[in-house]
């Protein structure tokens, strides 16, 4: 306790104060570009960290890692485009909001969720870390396969008409997450003759094709900028009294969303975009009206945007005490310690304590960061989007994708790849295959193909190798809730009937 | 027409020439690129972060370090093979077996192995053998007498498909005469977790992760001519009676046909800053090494004959 | 004017059409590499069929892209396509104020008369922006973006 203390007092100098609001709005701003992700700014970053200590360094890089997180929030509510991974689910209501002239609200919505988000999963990390370290060993490769099972679940809820096209944009997605080197047998498969594509598809290039260019052609078909309807003084305030009562008032959400966050961020490899996308379902799951998530929903967009912040520091769970990195940007962080020669694991709270507590703490106080920084933030971009006139905008809007696709892997071949899934996923979306499914399909398809060939290879010596699937209690217990959630709908609209019928009265 | 087009091409020659001359008297006046094809955070990631600071101040120039991931490195050695000028302001990392492995391996890797200048092979990280601390293999031999007696039990976990540690788990195969089951990893990162977490019996992955991992794991053996500095009481598998030496060279390399003169001044500042770097280093479980020249090119051909058999089972 | 489609069946038809291509470039994989996409190209073929024969017996009869000018949309694709083909040729900078003035001007035209002095204060506009991004990539974020033939 002393020693969190002490670790409290060297943060409020000012130089520690004025690198994490510093780290908080270069992240804001790096996250809220498509294409720029916290891995790539915490990358940029690096370098500068070597000017300071070790401490100094891990603040800056853990505020950068917050405010790109949070920044992703932005776009996606914008310019219906996720600014990270992270914010897939927060475009679904995010969006809408923002069409129907409650821009501002949305984004102080999403602030609250992510400042709250944050400092849970601070908390967390400080209270809870050995026994979620044990919980992050018990993901095997079995488990594995059953996560991205229980999260092809969600295409349900995905597919926005016909559960049939949802299907098939799921596996279209699985489909095209089989480009590139086979994760196991180290093969090339479906590459076309283009050694590009060995490092297959990045899913940041899918996302920005298939969110912000068909966003962009419409807006140059109706001759407008997205959200020019509704400045006409209808949003001149951001409501933040409103909407911090509004996100308080539904405690429920804000905990189911940063439990989920919590666990799914300690599972290595899984990641945020999974985090938000799962609890986005939860959310609307368990809402009493589940008709309006899509529509712009306040308590979906506060599930996605709390749970993919509880994931920062969630994150930092399995690295600190196993050294594993649970996400790409961890590994930056990993990086920085290694350079540093701190070594990783449960000794580092000892022996480097002043550190490793100091660092967590920081993360908290970058959290705090954010209500100012994106408040303000989110005012200047906001009004940047909705003055720009809309002949501006699209290419403004297409100069900044093809940036960021170009910089994710300095290649003009993902760039060109961007545009051609935008132009596909623009004709699906049309015919009623939206790209949600698609994305989820191609986010998880890795998952389920790594954990289904291990698990066999696991079994190699027994008799039946597919049996290896089955055999943990975890396996179990995601096999139960992926059932539940396949089956929930029809149970639900089940118990639904047989009450009206009972009551009597069956309106059509 | 035609003896204004030559005399262009006469000038132009010329000018190449001149520059070239300009160049190698005064080689490095811009900016060096340093592609990493990796992911950030990576041992390729971090030596090139230790590199970048001596190389600017040893070279006067900025350094920079930028990443072209994909496909365990393919992605960025074509396109480098394929777009990289031949003027020393474009390098590449490098790593063996990776660039012996893939040409072999796939139909469409883009580049092949002998397309590199290579300027130095600057590290080696020796493949090593952990298991949890808690494990009942106490030694090597308890694990291959475990592994002679129940065939494919044993469930070694490593990186990535015909990788250094894959090729390493089949040598140890051939040379104890058993059978093991390898499962292949995405990239050193989900290791830790696949091993203490009980989902593989054993790692065959490099000393980087044996010391990263501390007392929470045990190194059986690695796979270095002498103990690694950082990991003083892993036998090396010689001790142990296994003739098997290998791991991941990393190095870099510039296009070929880059000047002599400019592959030299690089080389140097190379092997200058590796002196420097090494206290960093070797506590880390690198092993430094220098090869240039000749002997870099020699390294290559000999790891390639070592898992020539592995690699080409047909042949 | 704006005929309406079978959705259904289009959809089954395009899930078929990505089976047959990736299926005809599978080439020679080892099970290990070829036990999930294979499982994937089966489950897509039904999916697809599914499609087609729900399309047969139950159609959803619907006209497509029908919210907003269809021309302009066409051309703004096509100038984005024609930009990130510029891109390697050109170079980023020349390619990107060309495209980002062309739009500007095309775009800008549906909504009001450009005069000529507009047109010009635009392209020095795109200039600009194009510049202060093509400025913070290449220094702050290292980011080395492609040359043509002028820079």
């Amino acid at each position: 306790m002393e020693l969190l203390q002490a670790a409290f007092v060297q943060l409020l100098q000012p130089q520690m104060l004025l690198i994490i609001f510093a780290g908080v709005s270069a992240g804001l701003l790096v996250g809220a570009m498509p294409g720029l992700t916290a891995t790539m700014a915490l990358a940029v970053l690096l370098p500068f960290t070597f000017t300071m200590d070790a401490l100094q360094g891990l603040v800056a890089l853990g505020a950068v890692y917050m405010g790109a997180i949070y920044g992703g929030a932005f776009a996606a509510i914008l310019v219906n485009t996720p600014g990270t991974p992270s914010s897939i689910a927060t475009t679904f209501d995010g969006y809408p909001m923002a069409k129907a002239g409650r821009a501002l609200e949305a984004i102080s919505a999403a602030t609250i969720a992510s400042v709250i988000g944050g400092i849970v999963g601070v908390i967390a990390l400080l209270l809870l870390a050995p026994p979620l370290a044990r919980l992050a060993l018990l993901f095997g490769p079995a488990e594995y396969f059953w996560v991205a099972m229980l999260g092809l679940t969600l295409i349900a809820s995905l597919s926005g008409g016909s559960l049939l096209k949802g299907l098939l944009g799921g596996t279209i997605g699985l489909l095209i997450g089989t480009i590139g080197v086979s994760p196991i047998g180290g093969e090339t498969r479906f590459t076309f003759g283009l050694p590009v594509l060995q490092g297959g598809i990045e899913l940041i290039v899918a996302l920005i094709g298939l969110f912000v260019l068909p966003e962009l052609l419409m807006m140059a078909a109706r001759g407008r900028g997205a959200l020019a309807d509704v400045t006409v003084g209808s949003v001149a305030r951001s409501g933040f009294m409103k909407m911090l009562v509004e996100v308080l008032s539904k405690p429920g959400n804000l905990v189911r969303s940063c439990i989920i966050g919590q666990i799914i961020a300690v599972i290595p490899g899984a990641g945020g975009s999974i985090t938000s996308l799962v609890a986005y379902n939860e959310a609307k799951r368990a809402s009493k009206h589940p008709e309006r998530f899509g529509k712009g929903a306040i308590e979906g967009l506060v599930a996605s945007e709390s749970s993919n912040n509880v994931m920062v520091a969630g994150s930092m769970v399995p690295l600190l005490t196993l050294g594993i990195p649970g996400a790409p940007p961890d590994a930056i962080i990993l990086g920085v310690l290694m350079l540093h020669g701190l070594r990783p694991g449960l000794e580092l709270f000892t022996t480097s304590g002043m550190l490793a507590y100091g660092f967590i703490l920081s993360m908290g106080l970058a959290a705090l960061a954010m209500l100012p920084v994106g408040l303000l933030g989110g005012r200047l971009i906001y009004k940047a989007i909705v003055k720009t006139p809309y002949n501006f905008l699209v290419p403004g809007i297409a100069l900044i994708t093809i940036l960021g696709t170009f910089a994710l892997r300095n290649s003009i071949t993902d760039v060109l790849i961007m545009f051609i899934l935008g132009m596909t996923g623009f004709v699906l979306k049309d015919l009623g295959i939206d790209s949600a499914p698609i994305v989820l399909g191609l986010i998880l398809g890795v998952i389920a193909e790594m954990g289904f060939v291990q698990s066999l290879l696991r079994g190699a010596a027994d008799p039946y190798p597919i049996l290896k699937l089955f055999q943990n209690p975890l396996s179990w217990v995601l096999i139960v809730l992926t059932i539940l959630s396949v089956a929930s709908p029809y149970v639900a609209a089940h118990v639904k009937r047989r009450r009206d019928s009972r009551n009597g009265g069956t309106p059509a | 027409m035609r003896t204004v087009g030559s005399r262009c091409f006469g000038i132009s020659i010329l000018t190449i020439i001149a520059l070239l001359g300009f160049a190698m008297a005064q080689f490095p006046e811009r900016p060096i690129t340093y592609i990493i094809p990796f992911d950030p955070g990576g041992e390729s990631d971090v030596t090139a972060r230790f590199q970048e600071p001596h190389l600017q101040e040893l070279l006067g120039v900025p350094v920079t370090v930028t990443h072209r991931p994909g496909g365990g490195g393919a992605v960025g050695w074509s396109d480098f093979q394929r777009t990289a000028r031949p003027d020393g302001y474009e390098l590449i990392g490098l790593n063996i077996p990776h660039i012996v492995g893939q040409p072999i391996q796939r139909a469409d890797a883009g580049y092949t192995t002998e397309g590199f200048e290579i300027i130095t092979w600057f590290h080696f990280t020796p493949n090593a053998l952990i298991v949890r601390a808690d494990s009942p293999f106490e030694t090597l031999d308890d694990l291959i007498e475990f592994a002679s007696e129940n065939p494919q039990v044993v469930t070694m976990g490593g990186s990535g498909t015909f990788s250094a540690n894959h090729l390493e788990m089949l040598r140890l195969e051939q040379e104890a005469d058993v059978n093991l089951t390898y499962i292949p990893f995405t990239g050193t990162g989900p290791l830790p977790a696949a091993l203490l977490g009980g989902h593989v019996s054993a790692l065959m992955n490099y000393t980087m992760l044996g010391v990263q991992l501390g007392d929470q794991v045990r190194v059986l053996a690695v796979a270095s001519e002498e103990r690694v500095a950082a990991l003083p009481d892993a036998p090396t598998f010689r001790e142990l009676g296994y003739d098997i030496v290998g791991g991941a060279y990393r190095g870099v390399a510039a296009p070929v046909g880059t000047p002599p003169e400019i592959i030299e001044v690089l080389a140097d500042a190379f092997g200058q800053v590796n002196e420097i770097i090494r206290h960093q280093q070797e506590p880390l479980g690198f092993v430094m090494t220098h090869y240039t020249g000749q002997d870099a090119v020699d390294l290559v051909q000999r790891v390639g004959e070592d898992y020539g058999d592995i690699l080409r089972p047909g042949e | 004017m704006r005929r309406e489609v079978n959705t259904h069946l289009i959809s089954g038809l395009i899930g078929l059409m990505i089976v047959v291509v990736f299926w005809m470039r599978r080439g020679r994989l080892s099970d290990l590499s070829s036990m999930f996409p294979d499982a994937v190209l089966v489950i897509l073929a039904l999916l697809s069929l599914a499609l087609i024969v729900i399309g047969f017996t139950k159609p959803e009869m619907r006209a497509l892209f029908t919210e907003g000018d269809r021309p302009r949309m066409v051309v703004t694709a096509a100038t984005i396509l024609a930009w990130i083909l510029a891109i390697p040729r050109l170079g980023f900078f020349v390619s990107s104020v060309l495209a980002f003035a062309v739009l500007t001007w095309y775009l800008g035209r549906a909504q009001r008369r450009v005069t000529l002095p507009t047109s010009l204060l635009w392209v020095v506009f795109s200039a600009a922006v194009v510049g202060a991004f093509y400025f913070v990539f290449t220094r702050f974020l290292h980011v080395r973006l492609p040359q043509g033939m002028f820079f």
